[in-house]
């Protein structure tokens, strides 16, 4: 089975170690039957008594490019480790697939690094500690870290100090600890908080090409409608402790947009099936969010 | 000065041992202290066995051991959890049990006969008396808890640095956090009895912070830390027996000078190595 | 009743203890409460042990014949005093230097002199009986044996100490909740810092002396810690801490002197009560607002 199957990073590791199975399996086209990868029923969270979110239901599907979106406070970080298993629903389940269980596969980008900073600490060890829970050969372990060190650009600092660098190089360095594991499910929580512009959006690119070129499904947290509306598949807009979620079409309506952020929001889909969406202010003036598909 | 305490073993393997296999203990635990930024929690804990110690001598139960260990265990569970739902930091809490526990092992034992040369002799006490009971505890203790941090020192590393990735990857972050504070707190409760509470909290802390300011990773901590530890504790006991000194403090005292000459080292590497 | 009477009463024959413990008791937390605004608590705790340290330095030194006084004009208190002044200032000037070049992070700096401080105050204990003996008072915070000079050097160095930090107050309260905004201000950081540091090793040397480390640092955080929650402005928590500080080393020397308790710990153990109580009760507060 394993030999049938090519893997996402076998074209960068070894292709021995594929040929021997030690890597992952390729994935097949995803399809309408097949079942969630992460699925949420009927799921309220709570701290203490305070009720954050309320009858969430969610289905993600192995491919498909999920945003959550929603003003600062509303949840968005709480559904994340509630999907992380982090925080216990107060009612309704969360489900992993039977593949997922283990967590082998299923990785997290932090929206920033929240890395103790007492404890010493070079790229090379820090991207190896995504590493936990999975079993791997030393010259397996060895590839992957090349691997992902080259796919995030920063092969040629393994041994520099996770303390010294940029902001950008640190939020690459999380990204390649994420991807070591070889992720099916990659939750991103705001990765680009903080960042200058060429930083950010060198950044969305790398994790953009995940989804589309590789086929790793993608839970994206973010502010920024654009992205959502360039990249997302499907989208969860966050409001009174309630969801909406669904394919991206069915929920970037004006309406849903309008009542999530509190402005009004233009939405407008081209030719090629793009969804475009534009803040709305007053006097005729629009600032648009999403210029280009 | 060597031979002098070559010839000294006889009379004092016990407690030789009992300071080694105690610093070993110890220095296993510190780098997880000292990675979670929480080097005042092993006062803490210590101070907290203390007033166990002084309960136990005020009801008269002879199981001072058992009464450190509980108050530790207690104290470290207390430390460990981040008290944060009311704007509460750790280090509030740490302080909090710390002077609780100074000033309640003084007042429970105000009225005692010898109580609180007891508490004094406590903090004072330089592991000289340790029985062959303590060695076999401690060494077992050490090699228990050595094994499993060198065998799961990756998710020990990748726990103390980044709970939510931790929690991610699917480790049970609460049972971790119970399972190392029952563990820094049955280690404490039991080496403060027979080596004081400097002695306890010097090797908890010192040798980590040592290590860490001469490692570049966090895994490497868990070699160099118990490294630093027992040669300090060597030449600490050498020195002590030489000089007539109360063993313990000099090996603190010692490890103290090694952490300035790595904070320079460190310091070096910074400004000549761009580290 | 009778106990708090007896207290009160200006005939009491320990009343320049009581005095003391209220002047410490009232000035600690003013103290204590910058300790905590830049999360420096455990200061709080090193300090008096460092400042312990010199006193058993003095003491020792005293005690093996290396320092000769003549009696009437230099007694041993006021040796011990210079002994905890200057290593007092010694480790602030230290922790104010060696955070300036960030050599490691607050916690372990603290942490590694306070262990040592501890380790050397038992090694020059060790060979002099007489010195111990000095050196254990302090440490149970028997505050019974203070005199009239010990007052009086308390409320002098506390009354400077609270006049230059009443002066001083913009600055000290600025760079401790915003340090880059000092900056911009062309305020030598720094030189505040220092001059903090400074003010707090005087006032804790100056209490370490009267009536032990324990004491001080029980004086020094509790009150602060426990107010803090409930405090809205910086006003409220300075008087408040003050407030509470004085009122329990009054109740707290009725107790003792009610049960024969030693003082100091009598006085820690109530304020930790407060402060346990106070903060459990926000946490109670806190979980009650946050119900739908």
């Amino acid at each position: 089975m394993p030999n049938e199957m090519s893997t996402r990073l076998d074209h960068l590791v070894a292709p021995d170690l594929v040929a021997s199975g030690s890597l992952t399996l390729v994935a097949a086209p995803p399809s309408a039957a097949e079942k969630p990868i992460l699925c949420a029923e009927q799921v309220t969270l709570a701290y203490g008594r305070r009720v954050v979110l309320s009858d969430v239901n969610l289905a993600i599907r192995r491919g498909e490019f999920w945003a959550l979106l929603g003003p600062n406070g509303e949840g968005k970080s709480t559904l994340i480790k509630a999907l992380l298993g982090a925080v216990r629903p107060t009612r309704g389940k969360i489900f992993l697939r039977a593949d997922f269980q283990r967590r082998t596969r299923l990785a997290l980008v932090p929206q920033e690094c929240e890395v103790n900073p007492s404890v010493p600490t070079t790229i090379r060890e820090f991207v190896l500690g995504g590493l936990v829970g999975i079993t791997l050969e030393r010259v397996q372990r060895d590839a992957r870290l090349k691997a992902v060190l080259e796919l995030m650009g920063i092969a040629h600092l393994p041994e520099r100090s996770l303390w010294t660098l940029s902001g950008g190089q640190r939020q690459r360095t999380l990204v390649a600890r994420a991807l070591i594991r070889d992720p099916l499910l990659l939750i991103v929580d705001e990765p680009t908080a903080g960042l200058d512009l060429a930083a950010a959006s060198s950044l969305l690119d790398a994790i953009t090409s995940l989804s589309r070129d590789k086929g790793i499904t993608i839970v994206f947290v973010t502010h920024d409608l654009s992205i959502a509306a360039k990249q997302a598949t499907h989208a969860a807009l966050f409001r009174g402790g309630k969801l909406t979620a669904g394919p991206l079409k069915e929920v970037f309506t004006p309406a849903n947009l309008s009542r999530t952020f509190g402005v009004p929001v233009g939405v407008h889909h081209d030719d090629h099936g793009c969804v475009h969406v534009a803040v709305e202010q007053a006097h005729d003036a629009n600032i648009s969010s999403s210029p280009r598909p | 000065m060597i031979s002098e305490f070559l010839n000294s073993w006889p009379m004092f393997s016990q407690s030789y041992l009992a300071a080694l296999f105690a610093g070993l203990l110890l220095s296993f635990l510190g780098v997880i202290v000292v990675a979670r930024a929480q080097v005042f929690i092993a006062a803490a804990v210590a101070q907290a066995s203390m007033l166990g110690i002084a309960l136990d001598m005020l009801l008269g139960t002879g199981q001072p051991a058992a009464f450190a260990v509980a108050f530790s265990i207690i104290a470290a569970l207390a430390t460990g959890t981040r008290a944060q739902r009311s704007g509460t930091s750790h280090e509030e809490v740490t302080a909090w049990i710390f002077l609780l526990g100074a000033s309640g092992s003084i007042l429970l034992l105000a009225k005692h006969p010898n109580g609180l040369k007891s508490v004094q002799a406590t903090m004072a006490s330089s592991i000289i008396g340790a029985a062959a009971v303590d060695v076999v505890t401690f060494a077992t203790l050490a090699a228990v808890v050595g094994g499993f941090v060198l065998v799961l020192r990756q998710r020990i590393v990748l726990f103390v640095s980044d709970p939510v990735m931790a929690a991610a990857v699917g480790m049970r972050i609460g049972a971790w956090s119970l399972g190392l504070a029952t563990a820094l707190g049955l280690s404490t409760g039991l080496v403060i009895r027979s080596s004081g509470l400097i002695f306890t909290f010097g090797c908890l802390v010192l040798p980590a912070l040592v290590a860490k300011n001469l490692c570049r990773e966090a895994g490497t901590m868990f070699f160099v830390a118990p490294v630093v530890c027992v040669a300090s504790v060597l030449t600490g006991l050498v020195l002590a027996n030489h000089y007539d000194f109360p063993p313990g403090q000099i090996i603190i005292a010692l490890l103290a000078a090694l952490l300035v000459g790595a904070w320079g080292w460190r310091k070096f590497r910074v400004v000549f190595g761009g580290v | 009743m009778n106990v708090l009477t007896e207290v009160l009463s200006p005939s009491f024959l320990l009343r320049d203890a009581l005095y003391t413990s209220l002047v410490i008791g009232l000035a600690c937390p003013v103290v204590g409460v910058f300790l905590v605004l830049r999360r420096m608590v455990f200061m709080g705790v090193a300090l008096p042990q460092i400042s312990s340290t010199g006193v058993a330095l003095a003491l020792s030194l005293h005690s093996l014949g290396h320092i000769h006084l003549e009696h009437g004009s230099f007694d041993t208190h006021a040796l011990a005093f210079v002994g905890s002044l200057t290593f007092s200032i010694l480790a602030v000037t230290a922790l104010a230097f060696l955070e300036r070049h960030r050599v490691a992070w607050n916690e372990a700096r603290i942490g590694a002199l306070y262990v040592l401080s501890a380790a050397t105050s038992l090694l020059l204990l060790a060979k002099c009986p007489t010195a111990e003996r000095g050196w254990l008072n302090l440490f149970k915070g028997e505050i019974i044996a203070i005199s009239n000079s010990d007052l009086k050097l308390t409320l002098g160095a506390f009354a400077g100490v609270l006049f230059l930090l009443w002066l001083f107050r913009k600055e000290i309260i600025l760079i401790s909740y915003d340090r880059e905004l000092a900056m911009t201000l062309r305020k030598v950081v720094f030189g505040w810092d220092l001059l903090l540091y400074l003010l707090i090793g005087l006032a804790i040397s100056v209490a370490v002396i009267a009536v032990g480390p324990l004491v001080t640092f029980g004086f020094l955080l509790l009150p602060p810690l426990a107010v803090r929650p409930f405090a809205g402005t910086m006003r409220q928590f300075v008087v408040a801490s003050s407030v509470l500080g004085g009122v329990a080393s009054v109740v707290g020397f009725v107790l003792a002197y009610h049960w024969d308790l030693p003082v100091g710990p009598t006085d820690v153990a109530l304020l930790g009560v407060v402060c346990g109580l106070g903060n459990g009760g926000q946490w109670l507060r806190s979980r009650a607002l946050s119900s739908p």
